[in-house]
């Protein structure tokens, strides 16, 4: 990549964004990248490109499991969001691109298509129930889960990463509506 | 049309030799966030040339001058191929194909279809309004022969050009017709829908 290279970002700012207050923290994430590879884990073609590529079986549980600089978390029963460093996952896309000929799957980076926020303190988990129906209790929702939701009116893929800690992923083009309505929904603990 | 994978000002990118202008052109494809960075090299690197954007009106002209119909325009529901000049490499495919069925059913092979022409004013300043009717007469008895889909000023043949769908139109030729809009009534000619560049050199550059 050359060194004047700038991401345009929905929320059309040079520099991420980032609010914080005493109980809140909104933080863009344009260093984040996500690559997405659909395939069945019942085929054992797909199964070895996946372990070939990171170095792990295709997960089954619905938490994110580590594979070195990056995470992996089973979205669906055939969708796996890998998630680490940008450039990281660029050369990973591409790997993955490479090396896919001839296998059922289909692998796609999809960062430029998305928006990426971290939201961290302890309002958390009230922006949450003002945006979303999930039930966010420990036991039914615990840190490294991810799964897609209705949120705002609008989609988003939710990830806890710590106890008052998500990632929040929606689609590029309702990027500003996005980070509008958490900052709206978030505004009693921004002040 | 073909496609070459590569990079673009740094940036990995697919390019695509296609026009829908009829000029020769490129569409050029990058990842969202780096869309402004190329935006920028590529004007960078076009300023010597004269390198300039362009708008959707602009490249709606561009492509009637060419005759390049417009899907949803030119066409709708009810088109076939033959009406708009493709009938004959389709219905010469030996194999069956989705919608042979419908392309051979006994209206769609009728004489009197509204084919796909282009339609010049006499008067070259006047833009004809889009949906105004081609009128066919006989006797006193006016009726709706077709109507006009596009229609621009164009400044490099500076003439106003339209094109539309006219009964029977490919066999009418250069024959003057009426065209009524809202009370107006217009004079034009039909004519083949390629107003410019018909060897389509343009394309190679």
């Amino acid at each position: 990549m050359p060194d004047n290279l700038t991401i345009a970002s929905p929320l059309g700012t040079p520099t991420a964004q980032r609010v914080e207050g005493a109980g809140l923290t909104l933080t863009e994430r344009r260093d984040v990248g996500m690559l997405l590879i659909r395939g069945v884990a019942t085929n054992e073609e797909f199964v070895t490109y996946f372990e070939e590529l990171l170095g792990v079986k295709p997960p089954e549980g619905r938490s994110a499991v580590a594979a070195g600089a990056f995470s992996i978390v089973r979205m669906g029963r055939t969708d796996y969001l890998i998630s680490g460093d940008l450039e990281a996952v660029e050369a990973l896309s591409r790997k993955a691109e490479a090396s896919a000929e001839g296998v059922p799957c289909i692998a796609a980076e999809i960062t430029h298509g998305r928006i990426i926020v971290d939201m961290e303190g302890k309002g958390a988990l009230t922006v949450l129930s003002k945006s979303c129906g999930l039930d966010t209790r420990p036991a039914v929702f615990p840190v490294g889960l991810g799964t897609r939701t209705r949120f705002a009116d609008g989609l988003a893929y939710i990830e806890r990463l710590g106890e008052d800690h998500f990632r929040l992923v929606t689609d590029r083009s309702v990027g500003q509506y996005f980070w509008a309505w958490l900052k709206d929904a978030g505004d009693e603990f921004l002040t | 049309m073909s496609c070459a994978t590569g990079t673009l000002a740094g940036v990995r990118a697919r390019v695509f030799r296609v026009s829908f202008t009829g000029e020769l052109s490129f569409e050029v494809s990058v990842p969202a966030h780096y869309g402004e960075h190329v935006w920028l090299a590529l004007m960078e690197a076009g300023a010597e040339y004269g390198i300039a954007p362009y708008g959707i009106e602009a490249n709606l002209l561009m492509r009637a001058e060419k005759g390049y119909l417009h899907v949803g325009a030119e066409t709708d529901g009810v088109t076939v191929p033959q009406d708009i000049g493709y009938g004959g490499p389709v219905q010469k495919k030996k194999s069956d194909f989705i919608g042979r069925r419908s392309m051979l059913r006994a209206d769609a092979i009728r004489d009197d279809r509204l084919h796909y022409v282009g339609i010049k004013p006499v008067d070259k300043t006047q833009v004809l309004p889009t949906g105004a009717h081609v009128i066919d007469e006989e006797g006193d008895v006016r009726k709706s022969g077709g109507y006009v889909t596009s229609s621009y000023f164009s400044p490099t043949l500076d003439h106003s050009i339209a094109l539309g769908r006219v009964r029977e139109g490919r066999t009418r030729m250069g024959e003057r017709i009426k065209i009524f809009d809202n009370g107006t009534i217009f004079e034009a000619e039909i004519t083949d829908p390629v107003f410019y560049d018909p060897e389509g050199e343009r394309l190679a550059g």
